[in-house]
């Protein structure tokens, strides 16, 4: 199977590394930011299966972000945390998503 | 600091200083104490930092929630004025003081990722980085050293606004938990919410917990 490119990002990078630097699924390869600039710098330099958002990142922001990966692809995936479960619910979701997503191809 | 200082535990109570050292309050005048001080760690006192014995009608629970918790540490390499240098972070241990970002943004930006980057700043940013930073969640190796915490020789208890203890050369009678957690500073829960108590670990920055909560 061809690694999936996964694009995590989250409020802080303190929240990105803990998660990139934990999370279980090892065949993806993952990218990681905090900003719609990252995002643009991501999609403009490669092809990304599956966003995967935290919700600490402002809603505006989190808006701004969907529209422009829908507008630049139409076979990208992205998946949102809830707020309730913090920070520290982050690697768990990204785990569970990442999972399902191996799991599934 | 007297012989006899030392900070205990009450169960589902407050923390107990005996001889208290220099007690602080955020804007970093002292704060006049007794032979014993009893400080909140429930969150929920009116006369902060001080116990008023609210923690029995709030239900506090003063036992840590371990299993919510992921001792790791992250290691951060890179090469600064030609000397390989690792900075050490354990997430459980940081309480989100700031001190790293506001002395050293080059280095420690949180809205980067990695949010570590050794390699753009100097040997001069790296440590007094590591000498702020409260918790002892940054430990740093300058070439061959093992990794180490930069602390001072201060003896005080310091109660960050809307934030925890910071303490330094206190002893504290309990068990440390946390990957590389340092004896000489520390920083202990006042907010009430942290899974390492009595340690902080930055939940009340996530729960925006308040001084006037």
């Amino acid at each position: 199977m061809p690694h999936k490119t996964v694009l995590l990002l989250g409020r802080t990078g303190i929240i990105v590394d803990d998660v990139r630097a934990h999370i279980t699924v090892s065949d993806v390869n993952l990218l990681a930011g905090t900003s719609l600039d990252d995002v643009q710098a991501a999609f403009d330099s490669t092809q990304i299966d599956m966003v995967i958002m935290g919700a600490g990142i402002d809603i505006e922001a989190r808006l701004s972000i969907i529209k422009h990966i829908f507008d630049a692809s139409s076979n990208t995936t992205v998946h949102m945390k809830d707020w309730d479960s913090g920070p520290k619910g982050m690697l768990p979701f990204v785990d569970g998503v990442l999972n399902g997503l191996v799991g599934a191809a | 600091m007297g012989t006899n200082t030392k900070i205990t535990l009450r169960e589902d109570g407050p923390l107990v200083v005996s001889a208290p050292p220099m007690l602080r309050d955020p804007a970093g005048s002292e704060i006049e104490t007794g032979e014993v001080a009893a400080l909140c760690r429930c969150g929920k006192s009116q006369k902060k930092p001080f116990c008023d014995g609210s923690h029995a009608a709030a239900g506090f629970t003063s036992a840590p929630d371990h299993s919510n918790i992921r001792n790791t540490k992250i290691e951060y390499k890179g090469v600064v004025e030609g000397h390989d240098v690792t900075i050490s972070y354990t997430p459980v241990l940081c309480s989100h003081a700031g001190e790293c970002a506001r002395l050293a943004r080059n280095v420690f930006n949180p809205s980067e990722t990695p949010w570590i980057k050794p390699e753009n700043g100097s040997l001069e940013d790296v440590t007094a980085v590591l000498g702020a930073c409260p918790s002892g969640a940054l430990r740093v190796s300058i070439g061959k050293q093992s990794l180490h915490h930069l602390t001072s020789a201060d003896v005080e208890i310091e109660v960050e606004e809307h934030g925890p203890y910071w303490v330094k050369n206190v002893p504290l009678e309990a068990e440390f938990n946390g990957v590389g957690a340092s004896h000489a500073k520390y920083v202990l829960c006042r907010c009430g919410h942290s899974k390492n108590k009595p340690f902080c670990d930055g939940t009340h920055y996530d729960v925006k917990w308040r001084d006037d909560e």
